[in-house]
């Protein structure tokens, strides 16, 4: 029985890594269709909670694929898991850097460098907007988003204060 | 050119990854990654960690694993690779598996729900100050500023898939970075 379950949850994550294209987000989708409606392992809402914490928590969200696999299976499954989603897509990505260092002296290295630094500055934008209009649900939120941001731009504070601040003031209820 | 930083080793590539992944509480992990690898550590320049990014999210792969396994491959090979993959997602995927035994015995977590609020709203804040400090050198120049609008444009306003903006932009700004590239090497 857990053995079954361990096998589907290598094969799941283990497929899932290698289409996720665009970040482990993408791949949401596939992972509910699977651990609740297919499966059973969690419930909707818990679905939704542990995709909450997943992003809030620290680290990659894309360790939820840790809890599913705990719903699934205990310690054994989130780790096999964990696995299964981290090292195929590791694997490409080091084939692709071992390419990409060959050709480190190569103008074209430096052309491909410079050329998507600016590229990557509008979707570092288009990212933080997306991630405002998540995180924050009324004006006080996006006054605390815009101060924080100020902060951070405009003065060397560190952004763990910031954040413990934010923190805090979410504890208070003002947010 | 970009004169090469002392090569860190294994375990400070470890812990750097292991301090990004603790910072990042309420989300913001790139932006986490930018301060700790460009600012703090100066193991990057500027141009090469955007431009890793980007191929980052272009590849399969949870994006910040993928950053870590570039900046380990790039300084220490696999023993680098692994080593900061470790760091940045062990002891985060422990913490996690705590939380979530938790949620599971109590249903909820409202302390941590309402601190978490004002905690996502600073790491949205961590992005877009990230955004800020990287695209502030790129005012001076004209090409860098119209990259960088297409790309917000296509992306966000237009929704269009991110590899189709990668596909048609990396082009236009290598052609329009390729002049200086070119001259720098001959000199």
């Amino acid at each position: 029985m857990n053995g079954d379950r361990l096998a589907r949850l290598a094969v799941l994550f283990g497929s899932l890594s290698l289409v996720s294209f665009g970040g482990g987000n993408t791949v949401v989708p596939a992972m509910h269709h699977e651990a609740v409606t297919s499966q059973h392992w969690l419930t909707d809402r818990q679905f939704a909670d542990l995709f909450a914490l997943a992003q809030a928590a620290p680290g990659p969200s894309s360790l939820i694929v840790a809890l599913i696999g705990f719903a699934a299976a205990g310690i054994a499954g989130a780790v096999v898991a964990t696995l299964a989603m981290l090292a195929p897509s590791c694997t490409v990505m080091f084939g692709t850097c071992r390419a990409w260092d060959r050709l480190r002296a190569s103008p074209w290295h430096t052309a491909i460098e410079r050329g998507l630094a600016p590229v990557t500055v509008g979707l570092v934008f288009a990212t933080a907007l997306t991630i405002t209009r998540a995180a924050d649900h009324g004006p006080a939120g996006y006054a605390l988003t815009a101060l924080a941001t100020l902060l951070l731009v405009r003065t060397s504070v560190s952004p763990l204060i910031v954040m413990a601040a934010a923190a805090a003031l979410g504890l208070l209820g003002l947010v | 050119m970009s004169e090469p930083g002392p090569r860190p080793t294994a375990a400070a590539l470890a812990l750097a990854f292991l301090v990004i992944a603790l910072a990042s509480f309420g989300g913001g992990l790139s932006a986490w990654a930018q301060r700790v690898l460009v600012e703090q550590r100066r193991w990057l320049e500027e141009d090469e960690f955007l431009s890793a990014l980007t191929l980052c999210r272009l590849m399969p792969g949870p994006n910040q694993v993928n950053m870590a396994v570039y900046v380990g491959a790039r300084f220490r090979g696999l023993v680098g690779a692994l080593a900061s993959v470790v760091g940045l997602v062990l002891v985060p995927s422990a913490i996690l598996l705590g939380l979530g035994a938790a949620y599971f015995r109590y249903r909820h977590l409202p302390l941590l729900d309402a601190g978490l609020r004002g905690a996502v709203a600073a790491a949205a804040a961590m992005t877009l100050a990230m955004g800020v400090k990287v695209g502030t050198p790129l005012v001076r120049d004209r090409g860098a500023i119209a990259l960088a609008v297409a790309a917000f444009v296509g992306v966000h306003v237009l929704r269009l898939p991110l590899v189709g903006v990668v596909a048609v932009l990396g082009p236009v700004g290598i052609l329009w970075a390729w002049p200086r590239a070119a001259a720098e090497e001959r000199s």
